[in-house]
């Protein structure tokens, strides 16, 4: 079916603008610990065993958890910075090739996407052809036409509908509401008398269908029934009845929530969560580490807890412990090469967080 | 054959072509390095094992072309050692502090053997190629490698110019011969992104098949009989297997997967990020920047910024269980699949290989429970690859699969939308350019063939998906933009000086260094001529 005619009524457009989703990318998956399937509620038996293990123990030792020392919004220019410093060249692209053309690519079954590029010389010999007066009071357009049928030729016009567009744009996303269509687009100028003038033309696109197919094959054909009931499995929906209908409709939700980029399965090396997350209310952490350090005999055996510690040449030693609550006696023994002296030196050492 | 129906597991493992000669030290580099560390190494550990213990597996992989030219890189690899040994020192210092903490000392232990053994694996066994163990799995019959485009371009997105395209896969081809010492049999298509009529290019390359989302074959046409559990052919014969939701969520899915499991390991909780400065910043890959270490001592706990310590033996159980867990659905779909089916239905599970281990830290374990359990513990579902399934049933119906994506929303949007969209005038620009200089150079020689081929080499570091992918997601946006700018930048340069012969050879030499992936390549392949 052709588009019905050059009605704005039925199209939409946004102009190019950002529209990061963010946070999207690095969402947490710390919700819910139970693998949830369809198939597996009709089995009793290993849906069970998972509940078993579901963690009840509480923190033992508050001074284990703690949070961590991290400031999203510094940590994200600091890393811009870095970058920046990293690459110190600055690649300038240029602004145009010094083609005059418009390019449309499918960004899904609803929407495609033009950019373009028009010289100052056409621009010219289209205000010479028409005179300035007619170019002055004419504005650009985008001309799209539903090319499904047949495309556009010298006797014959598909069906289109005109957008119109900001002087100064060079790309634009269209709405064009059908899947399963073919479109070419024109960029031109509309005169005051509503005379279509060509500036370009673009090459040819089909939007993908945005279902399943009505074309049934005789030689690969089975029932209806059966169609629903594999179209349903495959979406994940397990066994159970549904029109076809409500079965691509399942497709669509699927599609948003599987997407490569749900997780990060390549992370950035920097910590970058974005999102809701990261705004969290005044908080202070504080966590003790205490650092032993000292010198014998570079030739000593030294053992600190029994246990035995590599020294430095020079017979210096520096250990470093993360420190709990607590008492924590701490016996440093050092024995001669020959086995014959021997010091020990105990400090005593206690934690106590008052809050 | 006993067997009512099979699973195929394919595990994507790819990452951007990052390496900066230029720098000692460089941050987006770490993204190979933990990966080697927590997905690639462990996956290796785990296929030899069950290989050594004679249990039967067939796992499809692809290892994409920029993936395999990092892992074979001496600077990288020289730069991995290094990286590795600190890792080693640091955990080493981590025993030591953790001493007075019971509950996380085990895993500073855990860390320690693990980075040991990393250490082992990459520096001993394979002397730093660890390409070659892949292989070996491959030439001993349990891995399928697969290849990708050259530099994981967004295909659909490049349909404008066919040259283009069939120059990005041509190139995925010729690297994998030369890496692998055969032909590829099948291809993963960057982002699962297929756009009607690339099948053609794809046979030409002698591939044989490739993979779609599950709505590119549900939404082909004519409709497809079976689905997804079976395989369509395109009209130029090349396969199209299409991804089955139910498996694919359980591990990918953020609500519902066995990933965001309470036991399972905490991925954002590093010392990187919680420890004192001074102590931690020895170890940061970017002076002033506190990153990732890879040393994670708390579990995910709930929905909570208070984390409890991790739990090994804990989550491996746990792991243990979702494998059954897995390996039941998948059994409980053959069953009911056989009642529709007048074949044996496939389910076709593909995944990122680096959600194993390095998101997903248990990843890897999960696999392991789940190959064993499925050699040993039932007879209902076999493993099997793509090619396997087409030699059992080489019939398979024709229809023209849907334009589709696994990314968000299952078409372009990821690629195309206002943060980088304007990459696309440049990139179509370049791709254009190139072809026009193989078809005026058919025959170049010395410098003039070494700046078509670095030219070539420009365009597509510049196609890679991984740029726009990390504009939409908002992470490193400014290296992402650089690296965009700086390859079109590269090209254009170099097309004027080869179109004016006014070629710098010196300029060449230093790009040719530093952007030195595909050292084979030959521009030839942009001809249309």
């Amino acid at each position: 079916m052709p588009i019905e005619s050059n009605k704005c009524t039925f199209f939409a457009s946004t102009q190019a603008k950002g529209e990061k989703d963010k946070g999207e990318a690095h969402m947490r998956i710390d919700i819910g610990s139970k693998p949830h399937n369809p198939i597996l509620k009709e089995a009793k038996g290993e849906e069970g065993e998972l509940d078993v293990l579901t963690m009840k123990e509480q923190l033992t030792d508050p001074t284990v958890g703690g949070r961590e020392i991290f400031h999203e919004e510094l940590q994200k220019a600091a890393v811009e910075s870095y970058i920046a410093y990293m690459i110190p060249e600055d690649y300038h692209l240029p602004e145009r090739y010094g083609d005059d053309r418009l390019i449309i690519q499918v960004r899904d079954p609803y929407w495609l996407h033009a950019y373009w590029e028009i010289t100052d010389n056409l621009k010219e010999a289209i205000k010479e052809r028409i005179g300035h007066k007619t170019f002055s009071r004419s504005y650009p357009i985008l001309r799209i036409y539903d090319v499904t049928e047949h495309d556009i030729t010298e006797n014959k016009r598909p069906d289109y509908f005109d957008l119109r567009i900001n002087e100064e744009a060079d790309s634009w996303y269209i709405n064009v509401w059908k899947p399963d269509r073919a479109y070419r687009v024109d960029l031109g100028l509309l005169t005051e008398n509503k005379d279509f003038i060509l500036m370009v033309r673009s090459n040819k696109v089909r939007t993908p269908r945005d279902g399943f197919s009505d074309v049934i094959d005789e030689e690969w054909m089975i029932i209806e029934d059966e169609y629903r009931k594999l179209y349903r499995l495959a979406i994940g929906y397990g066994i159970g009845d549904s029109s076809l209908e409500i079965v691509e409709s399942m497709l669509e939700r699927h599609r948003r929530e599987m997407g490569s980029g749900a997780i990060p399965s390549i992370s950035s090396p920097i910590k970058w969560q974005g999102g809701a997350e990261a705004k969290r209310p005044f908080w202070l952490t504080v966590q003790t580490e205490l650092i032993v350090y000292g010198a014998t005999e570079p030739d000593a055996k030294v053992m600190i807890q029994g246990d035995p510690i590599q020294l430095r040449p020079d017979g210096t030693f520096t250990l470093r412990f993360a420190l709990p609550d607590g008492q924590e006696v701490i016996p440093i023994k050092a024995t001669s090469s020959d086995g014959k002296d021997e010091i020990t030196i105990t400090p005593v050492v206690e934690r106590r967080t008052i809050k | 054959m006993k067997e009512q129906g099979y699973l195929a597991l394919v595990l994507h493992a790819h990452l951007p072509y990052i390496r900066h000669p230029e720098h000692e030290n460089f941050l987006e580099e770490s993204w190979l390095y933990e990966a080697i560390t927590e997905t690639y190494i462990p996956l290796i550990r785990i296929f030899e094992k069950l290989a050594e213990e004679g249990i039967e597996y067939s796992i499809t992989m692809s290892l994409t072309p920029p993936l395999v030219a990092m892992l074979t890189d001496p600077l990288l690899q020289e730069r991995y050692v290094r990286h590795i040994e600190k890792l080693i020192e640091l955990a080493a210092k981590e025993v030591e502090r953790t001493k007075w903490i019971p509950s996380l000392h085990p895993v500073a232990l855990m860390y320690q053997q693990r980075f040991n053994e990393a250490r082992y694996i990459f520096v001993d066994k394979y002397k730093k190629n660890i390409v070659t163990a892949f292989k070996d799995l491959q030439d001993a019959g349990f891995l399928e490698i697969i290849t990708c485009p050259a530099t994981h371009g967004y295909l659909p997105l490049m349909d404008i110019c066919p040259e283009a395209v069939r120059a990005q896969i041509k190139i995925g081809v010729n690297s994998y011969i030369q890496n692998f010492g055969k032909r590829p049999r099948g291809i993963w298509l960057s982002e699962c992104g297929y756009h009607p009529g690339h099948d053609v290019f794809l046979k030409e390359s002698g591939l044989r098949y490739f993979f779609t989302d599950t709505h590119g074959i549900l939404n082909a046409s004519p409709r497809p009989k079976y689905g997804v559990f079976a395989p369509i052919y395109c009209e130029s014969g090349v396969g199209a297997f299409g991804r089955d939701t139910d498996s694919s969520k359980q591990v990918w899915s953020a609500r519902e997967g066995y990933p965001g499991d309470y036991d399972y390991r905490e991925f954002y909780r590093d010392i990187g990020f919680d420890l004192e400065w001074d102590y931690v910043h020895p170890y940061m890959n970017a002076n002033n920047i506190r990153t990732f270490t890879g040393i994670k001592y708390y579990r995910i706990t709930g929905p909570t910024t208070d984390k409890e310590p991790y739990i090994p033996e804990r989550a491996r159980e746990k792991a243990a269980i979702h494998a059954g867990n897995f390996m039941f659905n998948r059994e409980k779909q053959i069953e009911y699949l056989n009642t529709l089916m007048d074949r044996k239905p496939l389910i076709v599970a593909p995944y990122d290989a680096e959600l194993f281990g390095h998101w997903w830290f248990e990843g890897p374990d999960w696999l392991d429970f789940l190959i064993r359990k499925i050699y040993y513990d039932q007879d209902k579902i076999k493993l099997i690859t793509p090619s396997q399934y087409l030699e059992l049933y080489p019939k398979n119906q024709v229809c023209t699969p849907s334009m589709s994506s696994w990314g968000y929303k299952g078409y372009n949007e990821v690629w195309l939308e206002g943060s980088n969209d304007w990459i696309y005038r440049h990139l179509h620009k370049a791709a254009e350019r190139m072809v026009e200089l193989a078809n005026t150079f058919p025959n170049a020689n010395g410098t003039m063939k070494r700046a078509l081929n670095q030219a070539a080499r420009e365009v597509l570091l510049a196609q890679s998906s991984d740029w726009a992918f990390i504009m939409k997601t908002d992470t490193v946006v400014p290296y992402a933009v650089k690296r965009t700018k700086e390859h079109i930048s590269k090209f254009n340069s170099l097309y004027e000086s080869i179109k004016t012969n006014n070629i710098d050879e010196g300029w060449l030499s230093s790009i040719e260094s530093r952007d030195n992936i595909f050292s084979e390549i030959d521009y030839k392949v942009y001809s249309n001529a």
